[in-house]
């Protein structure tokens, strides 16, 4: 949950609503309660939100922006080079083979090289090398900054993305979007700050989970929780009447159970009957601004055309860019969209086109949107997956058919708005996308950036916890600068 | 160049008050929060110029000479030492003392703390500081780690304790110049103690019963009572599984379902029969290890089991298996000693007095067991744990089957036991058992067959490479890839053979395990069939004569039943250690693949060392820590049982007691209680006695403008405990109120109510079936817990996602959880039978309301109250007469039967004052 329905507790009520009461006592109380934080920017911030587009699965970059024509004219050469019993390294090959491999691919006899099946061109005044599979996005590399070196350590899902979203391989930490509103605080009356989509990939169906721990607090309050906005009947969990129950009903209803409790709350003095008063008000107000603000009914026929034909049938990713959009329009600050289905160990021909299908039309309708409504310069837009791909092939390497392992050593991150520069293309990998020459960003670094296009100093948000100052970005983190406009 | 600076101290401080400052107090939580990051135990990054500030020697000691020794220079002489002298802190000497001078500085370069920590000392703590220098500068050990005592207490209040407890309670109030609340009520007593203990409200009855029992001692049967209810064990058990981190699936990855759940049993079990809390622990450590363990000790192991698990294809074992390791040594950190060791997984602890290699000796106990790193679902080690009655069952049918063996054997061993050949022979089919990713038959033949028959050969869905008959043989490779393969040779009049001939390659040949072959006439009746049951490359089958083929028969049954029971037989997954230990390494910085110095099991000395009595193995674990010199272990868990029935604990941070967390608001009482909790053989039922006897429990939760200002957090307990119900009592008491309540306890976790697609959008990995009848309405304890969807409601009240340990909640207000309360499911299909049982109770509206107000308050209603709710009532009936449809739509909710007698119009009104009274403050808080 998020902090915009506070008051949330006694002391958080008694901050913002009882300054009456005995300001000598309440100061020293503040004082003395580890959990008090500053809660604020630390300059002034580029964004003011961010909208997440997760790949989750981990899309393959070498097939769709790093684009390294040597895998092609090597196709099915050996990539490794491998250390020999005297300590040198085999001829044979090109990259030596030093690093772990996942427990899928570290026993294969042979790593052949796969080149990518579709063509490169470059786009724009920025000469951005963009895939065929992905046209839409493609259109807009002027406004997009490309980082060729994103890396982790993970090389599993679970981990990686439990990485990207929280700071941290291990469950317990907040998520990203959890952190923003501790930190920030309240911005938006009627939403909350931190929202969250799910759309299903037509890859590879089914696919690799997601879990709720990804927008979770962690050991944040859970009023930090981010919310999840699904299509149907309920975009919010629990959001409608019961059946037969008219909006009438329930103000009445609501009037009636205000009065008792205020009899109650009267006689009690308890200033927590007054916050959870409050909050049947706002719950109240929820069941007609959340409809509101994810109704497609008022867009017009531009936008599909903008955002693809897709974005007409709810829970699709580009309905959710919409969604995303207008969620943006109404001050949501954290906007996190996961689309599964990335996890290409087989199947790269089939299965990827249909991934960037999905997703290709309603990222750029998404960016070009916010361009054309002026929101762009403070909305943060950033895609990418919780690691790459291998540049050499997982399983067989048929004419028709190739796959490839989870990669963490490099992989393709882009991002627009918010105070990134546009049209730029950041890091270098190797010839054959295997490792990083320069420029690396690590999971830490992004989210240092991110937070620092927010305002917020990175190593200054910090919750202590267990008799120890965490933060978003561990001990962590360097704001990669050049990308900064 | 360093500058000079020169800095004006400025003494005129306020005249201190009468007492000395204390350092555990006072100063501690200043160093520890801004100093010791640097100059603390960390041996590696901690103690930066030599200077350690947890360490009285260090930070008295003359640092300038210790640099000296520290480059093997000579010393200098004695005139010259006392030149160049640095003391961080000289005893009663604020203004040389280099540590004062450091923070006073407004030198950028040289101020303390530096400017880039982002810390920040305030004038108050530099004063205080200051104030303890000049006072002599006392260090003393943490209190944390000081073995506790009982110590007097001066009675205050006169009459008003009733029992030890009161008086440490009563003294700090009385400091504070604050008294104690009135009692409470009696039907809000009753409540209270009942929603603390039992988890459930009183019913009318025992609310009744109560307010009659005029008898001196009316309170303390009623205590006697409701600890002896098994709600209570159930109760408990919730607060224990937030700690030991339990669910029923396994937490990383695809997160399938782990049978966990009869070691959640245990701990019910344990609570409700009060097993002495040293026991819990040791079972819980070491139940494994114990002489003779009982399966009952083993299923306790369960406990470090819960730590969350992964299945993901691509994971390094030894990567995992330090996962897991670690967890339990963070789970034994916070559960037990209220340290939190996670810190020193990379580097030694910035705090407290815990090194990096202590972390890595801790994860010994724990590497050392008998698991993998990729585990799938109820992985190894496991036990069963049968009911007693399956326990007979499988005796009873083990020694039938070997009954039926033995005699098939002897009968088998006769030439005549089979026949020669089998006559009117239609159809040979073979059905292999189990799920079957690929089978593979070389070779079927038929001996005996007249030459150029040929059998028309079928098989189950998506067999492949199916060949035909040559010269006389049935030459068949085939794969199959299904849940129910079978292959069926049919032939087209009958025919005579000897028997059937089966060919598989060596390393295909256990896919025949379990196989059935049967042999049928025209008219499908079988004449014979075998059970595969050794798979060799070449089985040669012949046909049974009557008597074997019967007992051959009854054997199988038998064996299906047995088999029946054993999938039926629960598992649940334990500690067993390795034959050979593994070998354990300090990681450097966590890292599995960055191995350092391979370290033996110990434990951190400065809690308690752990000495030669201890054997080094889980066994020596527990013991240590329920030793009667640890000074942790019986402080932190009674603090927890504080925390549950007071709202929170005498220490607040109740996971960390270590240098960062807070110090205890009571600190006499904790010891007192921990003592006294280890000298009642760690008898808990007496301690949760003790508490709710005690006045300080018994109190009023009123609060007032004057306890708003001095007490608003009930630190000083200064009112009875008030607080919103946690998750599991929320929907557990709209259930009890309404009656819907099924108390059946123990077993196979349950799926109630939740929105769709919850788990399905996440993972299509076992769906979501929710669960029908009784099973909708157990206690919320009962709930499968899916740790990647935990059910959501309960989470938007709080609930923990049980991926780590966690000692306490943070309990939040917000509007999600108006939405669950009016909209659930769970809740307005409560409301709706609520009303309906409070209807067919009769008497008038204003009687049914004061009965249904009583039964979720326990209290009676004022008329004010009453006349909101009749309004309410009344509006709605008058609607609902004229559009019994509407009233029959609100009626719909839930799958509880609706019953036809109760007037729809009536009992859609009603529900709206049910709707009305679940939601009330009073009934969904404890006050």
């Amino acid at each position: 949950m998020n902090n915009f329905f506070a008051p949330l507790n006694r002391r958080g009520f008694l901050q913002t609503s009882a300054a009456g009461l005995g300001s000598i006592a309440l100061n020293s109380l503040m004082a003395s309660d580890s959990d008090v934080h500053k809660i604020g920017t630390h300059f002034a911030p580029k964004a003011k939100r961010i909208i997440f587009l997760f790949m989750s699965g981990g899309p393959s970059q070498q097939d769709l922006f790093d684009y390294k024509p040597l895998l092609r004219k090597n196709h099915k050469k050996e990539l490794f080079k491998r250390k020999q019993k005297d300590g040198s390294w085999t001829k044979e090959g090109f990259i030596k083979k030093e690093q772990r491999l996942t427990g899928m691919t570290a026993g294969q006899k042979g790593f052949p090289i796969a080149g990518n099946k579709w063509d490169f061109k470059q786009h724009g005044k920025s000469g951005a090398w963009v895939s065929s599979l992905m046209p839409h996005v493609a259109k807009m590399s002027d406004d997009i900054c490309f980082v060729k070196t994103m890396y982790t350590e993970a090389i599993n899902h679970d981990p990686a993305m439990t990485f990207f979203q929280t700071g941290g391989q291990i469950p317990g930490r907040p998520s990203f979007g959890s952190w923003l509103s501790y930190g920030l605080g309240s911005a938006n009356k009627n939403l909350p700050e931190f929202s969250v989509l799910i759309s299903q990939g037509s890859g590879r169906k089914g696919g690799q989970p997601i879990y709720t721990k990804l927008w979770g607090n962690g050991f944040l309050d859970s009023k930090y929780q981010g919310v999840q906005f699904r299509a149907g009947k309920d975009p919010v969990l629990y959001l409608s009447n019961p059946p037969g129950e008219s909006r009438t009903d329930r103000r009445q209803m609501l009037d009636n159970l205000k009065k008792l409790n205020g009899i109650y709350g009267h006689a009690q003095q308890d200033p927590e009957t007054q916050a959870r008063i409050e909050q049947y008000e706002m719950a109240y107000r929820m069941q007609t601004s959340v409809p509101e603000a994810l109704s497609l009914k008022d867009e017009p026929e531009s936008t599909f055309k903008l955002y693809g034909e897709s974005a007409r049938i709810p829970g699709t990713f580009a309905a959710n860019c919409i969604m995303a959009r207008r969620q943006a329009e109404r001050g949501v600050r954290f906007i996190q969209l996961y689309h599964r289905g990335w996890d290409q160990h087989g199947n790269i021909p089939d299965h990827l086109p249909k991934q960037c299908k999905d997703v290709d039309q309603g990222t750029a309708g998404l960016i070009a949107d916010l361009k054309q409504r002026g929101l762009l310069k403070d909305t943060l837009v950033v895609w990418g997956g919780e690691f790459g791909r291998t540049s050499y092939c997982q399983g067989t390497l048929t004419e028709k058919n190739y796959g490839r392992d989870h990669h963490p050593r490099c992989f393709t991150y882009f991002m627009a708005g918010g105070g990134i520069k546009g049209g730029v293309s950041h890091g270098v990998t190797d010839e054959f996308g295997y490792n990083i020459l320069e420029g690396g960003v690590h999971v830490h670094d992004f989210h240092a950036t991110m937070l620092h296009l927010l305002g917020i100093d990175h190593e200054k948000l910090t919750y202590k916890y267990q008799g120890r100052r965490f933060r978003l970005t561990d001990v962590h983190g360097h704001v990669v600068k050049d990308i900064l406009a | 160049m360093k500058r000079l600076f020169l800095i004006l101290l400025c003494f005129s401080l306020p005249s201190w008050s009468e007492t000395k400052l204390s350092f555990n107090k006072d100063i501690r939580p200043i160093l520890a929060d801004r100093c010791y990051h640097c100059h603390g135990p960390d041996a590696k990054k901690g103690q930066k110029g030599g200077l350690r500030l947890d360490d009285e020697a260090s930070a008295k000691a003359d640092l300038y000479a210790l640099k000296r020794a520290k480059k093997g220079l000579p010393a200098l002489s004695s005139e010259e030492a006392k030149k160049k002298a640095r003391h961080a802190i000289i005893p009663g000497d604020a203004k040389n003392s280099v540590a004062i001078q450091r923070i006073l500085t407004d030198d950028e370069d040289d101020i303390m703390p530096p400017l880039d920590s982002n810390l920040k000392l305030t004038k108050e703590e530099k004063d205080k500081l200051i104030r303890w220098v000049k006072e002599g500068a006392d260090f003393e050990k943490h209190w944390a780690f000081v073995t506790p005592k009982k110590s007097k207490v001066e009675k205050v209040f006169k009459g008003w304790a009733s029992n030890e407890l009161d008086n440490y309670v009563a003294k700090a109030l009385s400091k504070a110049g604050l008294k104690p609340n009135k009692p409470a009520i009696k039907e809000k007593l009753i409540r209270r103690l009942s929603l603390t203990l039992r988890g459930l409200p009183p019913t009318l009855n025992e609310v009744d019963n109560f307010l009659n029992d005029k008898s001196p001692n009316a309170y303390e049967k009623l205590v006697d009572r409701f600890l002896a209810d098994s709600s209570t064990g159930e109760r408990l058990a919730i607060e224990w599984l937030d700690v030991a981190r339990y669910g029923d699936s396994a937490g990383l990855f695809e997160d399938s379902f782990r049978s966990v759940w009869p070691w959640r049993d245990w701990v019910v079990r344990a609570f409700n029969n009060n097993k002495p809390f040293d026991e819990f622990i040791k079972e819980q450590v070491a139940g494994d290890l114990l002489p003779n363990a009982t399966l009952q000790q083993q299923l306790a192991t369960g406990f470090y089991r819960n730590n969350p698990t992964s299945n993901e294809g691509g994971i390094i074992d030894e990567e995992y298996l330090h996962l897991y390791a670690a967890d339990r040594v963070k789970t034994t950190g916070i559960a037990f000693l209220g340290m939190s060791m996670e810190c020193c997984q990379c580097h030694d602890h910035k705090y407290d007095p815990l090194s990096q290699k202590e972390f890595y000796e801790m994860s010994v106990f724990f590497r050392n067991i008998e698991e993998k790193g990729r585990q799938f679902s109820t992985a190894a080690p496991i036990i069963e744990v049968p009911s007693e009655k399956q326990k007979k069952e499988k005796e009873r049918l083990s020694a039938e089957i070997a009954k039926t063996q033995k005699e098939l054997a002897k009968l088998e061993k006769s030439p005549s036991a089979w026949q020669s050949s089998i006559e009117n022979l239609s159809e040979v089919k073979i059905s292999f058992s189990g799920r079957k990713n690929q089978i593979y038959l070389n070779e079927v033949s038929f001996p005996g067959l007249e030459n150029g028959v040929e059998p028309k050969v079928t098989a189950s869905k998506g067999a492949k490479g199916i060949k035909h008959l040559t010269d006389g043989k049935q030459e068949t490779f085939f794969q199959l890839r299904t849940n129910k393969a079978f292959v069926s040779f049919k032939f087209e009049k009958p025919v005579s053979i000897k028997s059937l001939q089966l060919e598989i390659e060596k390393k295909h040949a256990k896919l025949l395990k379990g196989a059935k072959v049967e042999f049928k006439d025209s008219r499908g009746k079988v004449i014979s069939f075998e059970q595969v049951n050794k798979p060799q490359e070449r089985i040669n089958i012949r046909a049974r004569i009557p008597e074997s083929l019967k007992l051959q028969s009854t054997l199988l049954s038998l064996q299906s039943s047995l088999k029946k029971l054993n999938d039926a037989i629960p598992k649940s997954m334990v500690m067993k250690d390795l034959k050979k230990p593994r070998a354990t390494h300090i990681l450097d910085r966590g890292d599995y693949e960055k191995k350092l110095e391979e370290v033996q099991a110990n434990l951190p000395s400065a809690i308690l060392p752990f000495s030669d009595r201890f054997s080094k193995n889980r066994l020596g674990l527990a013991e240590w820590l329920i030793d009667k010199n640890n000074p942790l272990t019986a402080r932190v868990v009674i603090n927890r049982y504080w925390q549950l029935v007071f709202g929170q604990g005498i220490v607040r941070t109740a996971e960390d007691f270590g240098l960062q967390g807070d110090l205890p608001s009571h600190p006499e009482l904790l010891d007192w209680l921990a003592v006294e909790f280890i000298e009642s053989g760690w008898n808990l039922k007496h301690m949760l006695k003790l508490m709710v006897t005690s006045s300080t429990f018994k109190q009023s939760s009123k609060l007032s403008t004057e306890k708003i200002a001095k007490d608003i957090d009930n630190t000083l307990i200064s009112r009875g405990p008030g607080m919103r119900l946690q998750a599991e009592l929320i929907r557990d008491n709209a259930l009890a109120i309404s009656g819907l309540l099924v108390k059946e306890m123990y077993g196979y976790p349950v799926k109630p109510y939740q929105p769709p697609g919850l788990w399905k959008e996440k993972t299509t990995k076992m769906p979501f079936v929710q669960d029908k009848g009784d099973k909708l309405y157990r206690k919320t304890l009962y709930t499968f817990w899916r740790r990647t969807s935990p059910h959501p409601s309960s989470m938007i009240f709080d609930a923990t996602d049980r991926t780590t340990c966690v000692a306490r909640r943070r309990p939040t207000t917000t509007p999600l959880q108006a939405l669950v309360l009016l909209n659930d499911t769970q809740y307005v299909e409560a409301a709706r039978v609520f009303a309906e049982k409070i209807i067919l109770q009769g008497g008038s509206i204003e009687q049914k309301i004061s009965k249904a107000w009583r039964t979720a308050t326990s209290r009676f209603p004022s008329s004010q109250e009453v006349a909101v709710l009749k309004a309410e009532y009344q509006r709605r009936l008058s609607f609902y007469k004229q559009n019994t449809n509407k009233a029959k739509e609100r009626l719909s909710v839930g799958e509880y039967p609706q019953n036809k007698k109760v007037d729809p119009a009536e009992q859609a009104a009603f529900m709206a004052v049910a709707q009305i009274i679940l939601n009330l403050d009073e009934t969904i808080t404890l006050n």
